[in-house]
């Protein structure tokens, strides 16, 4: 248990710099979260603080007029993966070419000119668990991570995703995920609606005998 | 992040959020999002991660919001979402040491690299923020880019800077109030 921060203190002390610099130890660390998460004033200016530099870190500040003439370090190379994570990778593979598609078909994304890196939200069958609460910015896409549980399917899937008591909001027929690789789906948020909950039905159609893959979730507003 | 009208976190907040008023709940996402994202940044090492943690976390609170029907101090749900929080991250450790680790340098966090967040935010605040940024003085601009973009060694920028770690702090502060600032002007127009 953190011992408490106090708002005066934490002005006075800079706490959010140091936050930020990485200055301070575990336990004022956790009382300067405790501290801001409650308090309106230090959270307006975390929240701002946050996307200042998350924007920087994700290098979407202009350059300087000089330049620092450093090197920038660049990510460490990856060793050789093991076998568990191939088929996330070739699904990263499969999101990417995805992303690429969805930013071809919509206009409105055409401004993106850098790579993006996608969240995916894991979808697991209807029995494990609780729904899962899917959130969205309005205007984003939604990645769906569909885990197929070790089954194989064979040639073509077939998915639909319908809005409880209402219709089918998308449906189509893809290429089987291979090696166990989830089905990855780009949604746009906007054929959504918040609050409202959602099944994902999969089907193999190569084996028709097998029962439909049900995955619930629901939409919350953000 | 985006504006937010301020809301006060009191019984009436808190019985809308049970209420699943979409308003509030919006307000709810967006507002602690924020917060847990600079909160998991130090704590976990992917977006992915980052992500599913907020996500755990809104579910765990709004359900026992809704099954207890309300929160005994409604002043302290800032403080309830923050151990939640703690508790997901404590589960998510305690979860992946029971499992056979990866290589250390198994998808090493690169945090110049925009998460999905960031990179979704396009449409909406990228402009916003990189208006404000590139407003900036260039003697903050090139210390943000030192500290956040090519993480340089603190006491590297301070030598180079002749200055001492307690005056870093205040031109971070100072940068960031300029920052701040523009992004406020800009949103309010």
């Amino acid at each position: 248990m953190p011992s408490a921060m106090d708002h005066r203190h934490a002005v006075e002390t800079l706490a959010l710099e140091r936050y930020l610099l990485g200055e301070m130890v575990d336990q004022e660390r956790d009382a300067f979260e405790e501290h801001f998460f409650s308090c309106v004033e230090c959270a307006e200016d975390a929240r701002a603080a946050g996307t200042m530099r998350d924007a920087v870190a994700g290098g979407i500040a202009g350059a300087v007029n000089q330049p620092s003439g450093r090197v920038v370090r660049m990510p460490a190379p990856r060793r050789r993966l093991a076998s568990i994570v191939v088929p996330w990778a070739a699904a990263a593979s499969l999101a990417l070419v995805a992303g690429y598609q969805g930013l071809v078909l919509r206009p409105g994304l055409k401004q993106l000119a850098a790579p993006i890196v996608l969240s995916p939200i894991t979808l697991r069958p209807a029995s494990r668990g609780e729904e899962l609460v899917v959130f969205a910015s309005a205007g984003a896409m939604i990645t769906l991570a569909v885990d197929l549980g070790g089954s194989v399917m064979n040639g073509d899937t077939a998915y639909e995703i319908d809005q409880v008591n209402g219709g089918t909001i998308a449906s189509d027929r893809v290429s089987a995920p291979k090696d166990g690789a989830p089905l990855l789906l780009l949604v746009p948020a906007a054929l959504f609606q918040p609050g409202q909950h959602y099944v994902l039905f999969l089907k193999n159609p190569g084996n028709p005998p097998l029962t439909a893959a049900e995955y619930r979730f629901t939409v919350g507003a953000r | 992040m985006v504006r937010l009208p301020f809301h006060e976190f009191d019984q009436a907040y808190v019985d809308r959020l049970v209420a699943g008023d979409p308003e509030t709940e919006r307000h709810f996402t967006r507002y602690f999002g924020d917060l847990m994202t600079l909160k998991l940044r130090s704590r976990l090492r992917s977006p992915a991660a980052i992500e599913d943690a907020k996500q755990e976390t809104f579910v765990r609170v709004l359900t026992s919001l809704k099954r207890k029907r309300s929160l005994a101090t409604p002043e302290t749900l800032g403080a309830f979402v923050n151990s939640t929080c703690n508790n997901v991250v404590f589960e998510l450790y305690r979860s992946g040491s029971r499992t056979t680790p990866l290589p250390d340098q198994y998808d090493e966090a690169d945090e110049r690299r925009p998460g999905a967040d960031l990179a979704m935010l396009a449409g909406e605040q990228q402009v916003l923020v990189k208006t404000a940024l590139d407003g900036l003085p260039d003697k903050d601009r090139e210390l943000l880019r030192w500290l956040f973009y090519e993480e340089r060694d603190k006491d590297e920028i301070c030598r180079e800077l002749n200055i001492d770690r307690g005056y870093l702090r205040v031109l971070l502060h100072r940068a960031k109030g300029r920052f701040r600032e523009r992004f406020t002007d800009q949103r309010t127009g």
